[in-house]
C-alpha cells in the first residue's frame, strides 16, 4: 500500500490499515507468549462511575471492566517498531510519531467498555487481537469532528450506541482516531477470555 | 486492584498542582547560559513570525488569544539543553511528575510592542521551562487562581479583564536572569500572557516537557 492511500483513508475514515508484512510472525508469537506470561500480574481496570464524563483534554471517560498490563520486551519491540511509527506518521501527516502508551488488555466473559473517547494525546491508536475470538469493536466515525460536549449530549444514555463495526483483526494491526471517534466494546459473549494489544502514538515535536 | 491507591502523590507534586510553578536553582551554569545567549544572537536571521489575530478554545482544552512575536528554531546548544538528562531529572523531582519527557525547545523573539495574549498551552506542554536571555525581559502575566480553566471560563476572563489582566489576584512570574536558576510552569493548567514589550527587544528560551 502506498503512503497516499494511508493518508487518504485516515483523512476520510479515521482509520489506518497496517500492511500485513509490517510486523513479522516471530514478534506476534512473542507477543502472544508475553501476554500469557504476564496475565497473572495484570491489574483489573474497573471504572464504575456511571455515565459519560467529559474531560478538559477532549477525552470522554465511561464505565469499563477488563484487565491490563503494560507488557515487557515483546510489546516494547512492537511500540518501537520503525515500520509502525512510519505508518502512524504517514497516516496522520505528522513529521514523526512516538509510541507513548501501550498495553495488553484481557477481556474475560462479560467484560466491557462503554462508549468513550481516548486521551487527547493519543493521535493514532493501533490495536490487534492476540486471540482468535475477540470480535469487532463498535464505533461512530460520523461523530469524529463533533465537540466533546456534543458527543456527550448525543450518547449520554447509550453505553453501546447503534453504530458501525470497526474490525479488530487477529495478529494484524489497524489504527484509528481513538481520541476523536467514539468507540466501545459490548460485554464479551463467549466462554473464553480474549486478549487485545494496543499502542498509541503522538507527535512530540514542538 | 483498586486504582485509587495509585493517586498517592509526592509532596512536590502536590505543591506543583497547587501553584503550577517552581524555580529550579543550580541547573544552568554561567558558561551554558552564555552559550545559549550567543547562539540565539547568532540565529536572529532565522526568525519566523508567530502571529494570530483570533481567539479560540481548542479541542485539547487549550485556549488562545492574539499573539504577535517571532520564533527562532533551536540550535545545537538549545537542543542539548532541551534533552539534557540532569535537567530532566531535576524537573521530575521539582514537579513530582516521574513520567515527564522532553519535547524540544525554541527561542521566542519579542520586538518592542510584541505580545502574547492570555492563553493556555497545548495539552502536550505539561511543563514549560522559560529562560530569559535578555536582562530586561518583563515578567509574564499569571493567573494563579484559575486552575485547569476551560475555554468558557477563559472567555469570561477576557470579557471582563481583556487579554492582559493586571488586577489582583492576577499576578506576574519573573524569569530569573543568569543566576543559574530557571523557571518552570504548568502552561496547560494555568493561563499566562506577556503584555506588549516596553523595551527594544527581548529573547526568551522555552522548552516543553510532556507528562506521559
Amino acid at each position: 500500500m502506498d503512503a497516499g492511500t494511508l493518508r487518504r483513508t485516515w483523512l476520510a475514515q479515521g482509520r489506518a490499515d497496517v500492511p500485513a508484512d509490517a510486523i513479522e510472525a516471530g514478534l506476534w508469537r512473542a507477543l502472544a507468549e508475553e501476554a500469557e506470561r504476564l496475565e497473572p500480574v495484570a491489574a483489573v481496570r474497573h471504572n464504575r462511575r456511571p455515565g459519560l464524563l467529559a474531560m478538559r483534554d477532549g477525552s470522554i471517560t465511561s464505565p469499563q471492566r477488563c484487565t491490563v498490563h503494560p507488557g515487557a520486551e515483546a510489546l516494547r519491540a512492537l511500540a518501537q517498531s520503525k515500520t509502525l511509527a512510519d505508518v502512524a506518521a504517514e497516516a496522520t501527516g505528522a513529521r514523526s510519531m512516538t509510541a507513548i502508551r501501550f498495553g495488553f488488555k484481557y477481556y474475560r466473559p462479560g467484560d466491557y467498555m462503554h462508549v468513550h473517547r481516548d486521551d487527547g494525546k493519543c493521535e493514532i491508536t493501533f490495536s490487534a487481537a492476540l486471540t482468535p475470538g475477540l470480535g469487532s469493536m463498535g464505533w461512530l466515525p460520523n461523530l469524529r469532528w463533533l465537540t466533546t460536549e456534543e458527543v456527550v449530549e448525543r450518547l449520554a444514555g447509550t453505553p453501546y450506541p447503534d453504530g458501525d463495526v470497526f474490525p479488530v483483526q487477529y495478529r494484524a494491526l489497524t489504527g484509528f482516531d481513538g481520541s476523536r471517534i467514539p468507540h466501545w466494546r459490548t460485554p464479551l459473549d463467549g466462554p473464553s477470555r480474549e486478549v487485545l494489544v494496543t499502542v498509541c502514538f503522538t507527535d512530540l515535536s514542538v | 486492584m483498586d486504582t485509587s491507591a495509585l493517586a498517592e502523590r509526592l509532596p512536590a507534586r502536590t505543591a506543583w498542582e497547587d501553584t503550577g510553578t517552581v524555580v529550579l536553582p543550580d541547573v544552568l551554569a554561567p558558561d551554558r547560559f552564555t552559550a545559549l545567549a550567543e547562539e540565539a544572537a547568532g540565529r536572529l536571521h532565522l526568525v519566523t513570525p508567530h502571529v494570530h489575530d483570533h481567539t479560540a478554545a481548542h479541542r485539547d482544552g487549550s485556549f488562545a488569544t492574539p499573539v504577535h512575536c517571532g520564533f527562532i528554531p533551536p540550535g545545537p546548544v538549545l537542543e542539548q539543553l532541551a534533552y539534557d538528562k540532569p535537567l530532566l531529572m531535576a524537573l521530575r523531582e521539582a514537579t513530582g511528575i516521574p513520567r515527564l519527557i522532553p519535547r524540544g525547545g525554541a527561542v521566542v523573539l519579542y520586538r518592542q510592542g510584541d505580545f502574547q495574549g492570555l492563553h493556555t498551552d497545548s495539552s502536550k506542554s505539561t511543563v514549560t521551562v522559560g529562560i530569559a536571555l535578555t536582562p530586561d525581559l518583563p515578567p509574564m502575566g499569571w493567573a494563579p487562581h484559575l486552575r485547569h480553566p476551560d475555554g468558557r471560563r477563559l472567555a469570561d476572563v477576557v470579557a471582563e479583564h481583556g487579554i492582559f489582566p493586571t488586577q489582583e489576584p492576577f499576578t506576574t512570574l519573573p524569569h530569573p536572569y543568569n543566576d543559574g536558576s530557571v523557571r518552570a510552569f504548568a502552561g496547560y493548567h494555568f493561563a499566562h500572557w506577556r503584555p506588549p514589550l516596553p523595551v527594544a527587544a527581548g529573547l526568551l528560551v522555552t522548552m516543553s516537557f510532556m507528562d506521559l
